[in-house]
């Protein structure tokens, strides 16, 4: 093929800064995850919660306003779908089992491969360093996440409001769609950075997942089981999972037992914890090339 | 007296995935020698290997090994394939990887192990063996493979780009591997896109094109079957203008052109009966040609123009 | 090739498949996530006086039926054929004249191995930590154990020959079917092989009067006798053996 069959033209304007290359690089992840149809049957699995919730809100509302006499036992039969920062933040937990599961699986796509095959050889040929490189990798699995907790929960948050009589809904709880944003960041940032870590020394999906199970599963059921045995809720702070909710919670402005006020700084300092470590260990698996001694 | 079977026959077949036609009724014998087997990108080569070594199955007609079905493990007996997929069990040592792979033969341990030591003596690689097969480089690679096609003394050996990666020099030693294993009289298939080794390397070539066998022969039969491209040569002489005047009226002799002034460049049909009239008119008028060459009937060019009667068949 | 050089051959396959499988990260993980179930299990027996009833509801049947027992069945049972058709090292297999079904059969057969190794190994561990407790139910639950993990391994051997992802597949089913179907009221749930595991353990454990609360009440449950969920197990691995052998011969491998 000749030099000119390749059509290149010529370009005045200035090339834009590095950054700017973490979208691509997060977008090609996604696309990568979409492609498999296995993701499209665990994305639909985790929208079943979704949908139900979004089915109650709209009954809820439906027969409240063409039956008004029913309100009341409508409210204390749906009690947990109440509009309220509670409802959104439980939704928001309760997506974890599926949210893990997707990560889980998707975690050798979107990081494991890049270090197993050599694909990161080819990001960082590029005019981009391995900082960008990450950005883009945590950007996409964070839009992962929120494609299953924070996004869903806002379409909740909106669904309810519009179904109230008026906008006052939105005006006194627009501390909710803080909450949402917030508690949705902190799932982002840390599954995220988690996720990427344990990827990137474990890229296949079988110790990955073995990996995952353990800090996601093991951790809690012995936090749990250490409460028990010393009577300390402080041992409940090895459920990450546990602990980014209490930290959504506050988010949502929601932290008002004594009990849940004690395990606020020391989740916010776990969660810190965790991302900072994540990092760490993530930097030295950032090469282009593997030196065999 | 019933004669043998053939050691490798494919009987009209074709193969199809789906929609796609990945060969089509393709009739072909291996026997003994170097077989090359060229064609471009998606031409069906893949398939045809993949047939033969019994990975796939024919849609229709049978490919057979030594009357057996390719297919079944009595074929497999006679087949050693070199795959051109740089893939192995990476944690082995080559020499392990090796062994383990004569082990599936059904030798013993001790049989198993003194064919691998041979074989990598053959190959190039007896002192470099001990290492993970993860620290090799790509020649390495390559040359542990093919002790491993070696291993188990096969009869027909199937050979997929195995100078992929291989330097010069080694590139020789391999080139005269293969050679000798065809004096044995082993059949040695070689799918290669290093065109110019062709042509000294392959006693015969199957051109493979879009699924179909579009040629199979020696270079010269093949080359001497494309009578719409007529033989270019290249004669350099000191008095190559009177040359081609003396040329120019045999009918066999299509064009004749002054290159510079001591080389021509003449296009002639029937080339087998071109050349002792050739002979006949240098004698009589006493030229003396200091150089012949024939510039197309090299594997690329009959390559391209074999792809020019296919894509362009008036 | 001879018999015995088809079976020497094939032994050979086994030893090297079950070595590598040994050898494998997988290994090291596994390690890994016994650590967090024993420290759960550790935290579970300190200052407190346990009984085996205790230790089969809220050990075995939860953390080792739904969580250990699958995955290590998948670690080695979906890396048979799967991952040297992943590697591009089918082929190698594949043109041996070693017959496809004594592939098959040495394949799996090497992933048996570190599978029942590794949850009748966590088990033991497991039971042991527990205490006087977990030492009574030992004896009691490991049959439940093994056919389960028969069964397990039987399974995503049949999903490693049938789908490309097979670790995938395996993980949605172990970690998100198995409980979703196990969970099913009615007889649906029969469709689960944990439920069968938790019909064994049942029968078996009676003499330790488990409390059955929630899904596990037997209305709700609907159990069946130990007897015949065993044999459920054992007729369903020797079934999902054999389709996994039929479908390897059968199948072609083009990019292998």
């Amino acid at each position: 093929m000749k030099p000119d069959d390749a059509r290149y033209r010529g370009w005045n304007e200035r090339l834009r800064p590095s950054w700017f290359a973490c979208w691509p690089v997060a977008r090609t992840g996604l696309l990568l995850i979409i492609r498999f149809k296995i993701f499209w049957v665990v994305l639909a699995l985790a929208a079943l919660n979704f949908f139900f919730l979004f089915t109650t809100i709209y009954l809820k509302a439906q027969i409240a306003s063409q039956n008004p006499g029913l309100r009341r036992f409508v409210d204390r039969v749906l009690a947990n779908v109440t509009g309220t920062g509670e409802t959104y933040r439980d939704f928001m937990f309760a997506q974890g089992t599926v949210t893990m599961l997707l990560l889980a699986l998707a975690g050798a796509t979107l990081v494991g491969d890049d270090v197993r095959s050599g694909g990161l050889t080819f990001y960082l040929s590029r005019r981009i360093d391995r900082w960008h490189y990450l950005v883009g990798k945590l950007f996409s699995i964070g839009l992962l996440v929120s494609f299953t907790t924070t996004l869903p929960a806002l379409i909740l948050y909106y669904e309810y409001g519009m179904l109230t009589d008026s906008m006052t809904y939105f005006r006194d709880n627009s501390r909710i769609f803080l909450g949402i944003l917030g508690y949705g960041l902190t799932l982002s940032v840390v599954l995220s950075c988690l996720l990427f870590a344990v990827a990137s020394w474990l890229p296949r999906t079988v110790p990955l997942v073995m990996a995952w199970v353990g800090v996601f599963a093991f951790l809690p059921a012995t936090g749990r089981l250490l409460r028990e045995a010393f009577d300390d809720r402080r041992w409940l702070l090895l459920g990450l999972w546990r602990d980014v909710q209490l930290v959504g919670t506050w988010c949502f402005g929601g932290i008002d037992t004594e009990r849940e006020q004690e395990l606020i700084h020391p989740a916010m300092c776990i969660v810190a914890a965790v991302c900072v470590a994540s990092l760490l260990v993530s930097i030295p698996r950032l090469r282009g090339a593997k030196v065999i001694a | 007296m019933t004669s043998p079977p053939p050691l490798c026959e494919f009987r009209s077949v074709c193969k199809w995935y789906g929609p796609v036609i990945g060969l089509n009724d393709v009739s072909l014998r291996i026997d003994a020698g170097i077989t090359g087997l060229v064609g471009h990108n998606g031409a069906g080569k893949s398939t045809l290997i993949k047939l033969l070594t019994g990975q796939l199955r024919p849609s229709l007609g049978s490919v057979r090994i030594r009357g057996h079905r390719a297919w079944s493990s009595a074929a497999k007996r006679h087949i050693g394939y070199c795959p051109d997929l740089d893939a192995m069990y990476e944690e082995m040592s080559g020499r392990a990887f090796v062994e383990a792979l004569a082990r599936l033969h059904g030798y013993s341990r001790r049989e198993a192990r003194e064919r691998t030591d041979c074989q990598l003596a053959r190959v190039g690689m007896a002192d470099r063996a001990t290492r993970p097969l993860r620290t090799y480089s790509k020649g390495m690679r390559q040359r542990i493979k093919l002790a491993q096609a070696l291993v188990h003394d096969p009869d027909l050996v199937v050979l997929d780009e195995p100078l992929n990666g291989v330097d010069p020099v080694g590139r020789t030693e391999l080139l005269q591997l293969f050679r000798g294993l065809a004096d044995q009289g082993k059949a040695v298939l070689v799918s290669s896109h290093i065109l110019d080794e062709m042509d000294t390397l392959a006693d015969q070539i199957v051109f493979v094109c879009r699924g179909r066998l579009i040629a199979s022969g020696s270079l010269a039969e093949i080359r001497a079957m494309l009578d719409r491209f007529p033989l270019k040569i290249r004669v350099t002489a000191p008095d190559a203008r009177r040359l081609a005047h003396a040329l120019l009226p045999l009918e066999l002799v299509r064009s004749v052109e002054l290159a510079s002034p001591d080389e021509l460049v003449l296009e002639v049909e029937r080339a087998t009966e071109f050349f002792p009239h050739f002979n006949s008119i240098v004698a009589r008028d006493g030229f003396d040609p200091e150089r012949l060459e024939v510039l197309d009937a090299s594997t690329e060019a009959v390559f391209e123009y074999l792809m020019r009667t296919v894509t362009h068949p008036w | 090739m001879p018999l015995m050089g088809t079976l020497r051959a094939t032994w050979h396959l086994f030893v090297v498949s079950l070595l590598r499988l040994v050898r494998s990260r997988q290994t090291a993980v596994s390690l890994l996530l016994l650590a967090f179930a024993a420290l759960a299990v550790i935290a579970w027996s300190i200052r407190r006086e346990r009984t085996p009833a205790q230790f089969t509801e809220e050990i075995f049947l939860t953390l080792y039926t739904s969580l250990l027992v699958p995955i290590f069945c998948l670690c080695y049972g979906t890396v048979g054929v799967a991952s040297d058709r992943e590697e591009q090292t089918l082929v190698y297999l594949l043109v041996s004249p070693l017959p496809r079904p004594f592939v098959y059969l040495a394949k799996t057969a090497a992933a048996f191995v570190p599978s029942l190794a590794w949850t009748l190994g966590s088990l033991a561990l497991l039971c042991w930590l527990g205490g006087a407790a977990g030492r009574k139910v030992w004896p009691v639950v490991w049959p439940a154990s093994l056919f389960a993990s028969l069964a397990f391994v039987s399974l995503f051997s049949v999903f490693s020959v049938l789908f490309r992802r097979a670790t995938v597949l395996a993980l949605t089913y172990a970690l998100f079917l198995e409980a979703l179907v196990g969970n099913l009221p009615g007889i649906a749930k029969r469709m689960a092989i944990s439920f069968y595991m938790r019909c064994l353990v049942f029968d078996s454990a009676e003499q330790f009067q488990l409390s059955l609360r929630g899904l596990f009440q037997p209305e709700v449950f609907l159990p069946i006798p130990g007897s015949t969920a065993q044999n459920v197990l054992l007729i369903a691995s020797a079934s999902l053996l054999l389709f996994g052998l039929v479908v390897f011969c059968l199948r072609e491998y083009a990019s292998a």
